[in-house]
């Protein structure tokens, strides 16, 4: 009896039901895209480097330069965090990691392509941002709203 | 006013190979066909090590000096020039390079000494048996991109003179032969994306040899073209390549293919291969290779492989070496 009951509430009700299901998803899932998984462009406070195509920075971590403004933006890679990067390789390269270094290895050997620096610290390429005003790189914003030397050129994911 | 270039205008890179195999079956193994990297009976470590160092220099803005040099264990360690040019960059998607490069024939043709960027221990070799592998001219290149795939179309234009040109002069019980290859003109263009890639050549050159100093071949066309298809989907991985190769005047004909399957498991990569090469006419060179290998990648620029490869040669007339098994591994590294 009591089931009935609760049956009958729910298929009565069912818009209602799925809204009280799909509101605190919705907005756990825009919390958790807001504060920990959104990816920006950063460089030093004292480069002269303005906002980029996205395409352009497609090209310019692919050792290409870039078809716009910024021709002398030089990668850097941040690998200190997998998730991160894997983040960066999907929505900004559209390739995998295996994917990525293949191309990158050939264009160093086979076009004479310089090789792209990595760093595996945050804290360290902060410092190396603020030393090479001519340098770009990813990360989350969280991330860079934290060290005062860097600054976010535009948020990328 | 003189512009000098400073140590920090230079950068380096390099590769190397280093590579041990032993015949396990037959007599000799002809691993390394341009470079005539031969093993034996007994385990040696020369014909796939190799060293190769890139020197950058920034000349100007737009300019830079490239050279490859690289140090060949089947050359007994001599070191050649391989690529040697200066590339301008007329704007961002478009470069010219003036000087010495790689004839890019086949897939792998313009980083076949860079193991680290393949599975294999080398190229499947019946697939790579050209005798000559640089060419001196121009080259243009054109790199725009489509969407989400990454373009490149390359135009070049040289010619090759080849003294006691190594494989043709082995080939030939230490014969010398003089190969030139003039009047080369090459079209090469590529689309990828992260699943497939996909790759068009097409080369016409003239063809001059002298066999001991008597004039075989004087200016005779010569045609070269080829796909490549490679798909990366998930883990799984599929290589393939197709070529063939004219001299209607002599009456020469070559066709070669391979496909190769492989799999990621995280840092091991399994992979099998099988490769052939097979002129026109019945007896003459016929050659193919099953070849089975793994890959252990160490860390982002160290890898270790292991590979077994079986030859068969069913050519009546013009033989290589003949049947042969080949047991080899060795360390691919890149700095």
């Amino acid at each position: 009896m009591t089931s009935q009951l609760f049956k009958a509430l729910i298929f009565k009700n069912h818009k209602k039901v799925i809204l009280i299901f799909l509101l605190p998803c919705f907005f756990f899932s825009q919390n958790i895209a807001a504060s920990n998984t959104t990816g920006v462009l950063v460089t030093s406070k004292t480069s002269a480097i303005t906002k980029l195509e996205r395409k352009d920075v497609r090209r310019i971590f692919l050792g290409l330069k870039p078809l716009q403004a910024n021709k002398d933006a030089i990668p850097v890679l941040n690998i200190s965090n997998a998730s991160t990067y894997r983040l960066f390789l999907k929505n900004i390269m559209f390739l995998t990691e295996s994917g990525y270094q293949r191309k990158l290895v050939k264009r160093v050997f086979r076009q004479g392509a310089d090789k792209i620096h990595s760093i595996d610290s945050i804290d360290e390429l902060s410092r190396y941002l603020a030393q090479h005003p001519n340098n770009i790189s990813f990360m989350l914003e969280e991330e860079a709203l934290k060290h005062a030397d860097i600054i976010i050129i535009q948020g990328l994911w | 006013m003189p512009v000098q270039a400073s140590a920090t205008d230079t950068k380096v890179t390099g590769f190397a190979s280093m590579m041990a195999g032993i015949v396990t079956s037959g007599d000799q193994f002809l691993a390394d066909y341009p470079n005539t990297g031969v093993y034996d009976q007994d385990l040696s470590f020369a014909a796939d090590t190799t060293i190769g160092v890139q020197l950058k220099t920034q000349l100007f803005d737009d300019y830079q000096f490239v050279t490859q040099l690289l140090s060949r264990g089947a050359s007994e360690f001599e070191t050649d020039i391989d690529w040697a040019y200066i590339n301008y960059s007329l704007n961002s998607e478009i470069s010219l390079q003036i000087g010495r490069k790689r004839l890019p024939l086949y897939y792998y043709s313009d980083f076949y000494e860079l193991g680290f960027a393949y599975y294999w221990i080398r190229p499947p070799s019946d697939n790579y048996t050209w005798q000559i592998s640089n060419y001196n001219g121009v080259s243009l290149f054109y790199e725009p991109e489509l969407d989400n795939w990454d373009a490149l179309f390359n135009l070049y234009l040289g010619r090759e003179d080849d003294k006691n040109n190594k494989l043709l002069t082995f080939l030939n019980n230490n014969t010398p032969y003089h190969e030139s290859w003039r009047n080369i003109v090459g079209f090469v263009s590529e689309l990828s994306d992260d699943v497939f890639e996909f790759r068009l050549t097409l080369m016409s050159s003239q063809l001059h040899r002298q066999i001991n100093n008597n004039i075989q071949s004087d200016g005779v066309d010569q045609l070269f073209y080829g796909l490549s298809i490679n798909t990366y989907i998930g883990n799984a991985i599929i290589l393939s390549e197709f070529n063939r190769y004219e001299r209607s005047a002599d009456n020469v004909y070559d066709s070669t293919y391979m496909i190769s399957l492989a799999y990621r498991f995280n840092k091991l990569t399994p992979h099998v291969t099988y490769s052939e090469f097979k002129q026109s006419s019945p007896g003459d060179e016929f050659h193919f290779t099953y070849s089975l290998g793994l890959r252990r990648d160490l860390n982002p620029s160290t890898a270790f492989k292991i590979q077994y490869d079986k030859t068969t040669d069913e050519a009546s007339n013009i033989t290589i070496l003949g049947d042969g098994e080949l047991l080899s591994f060795g360390l691919d590294i890149i700095f």
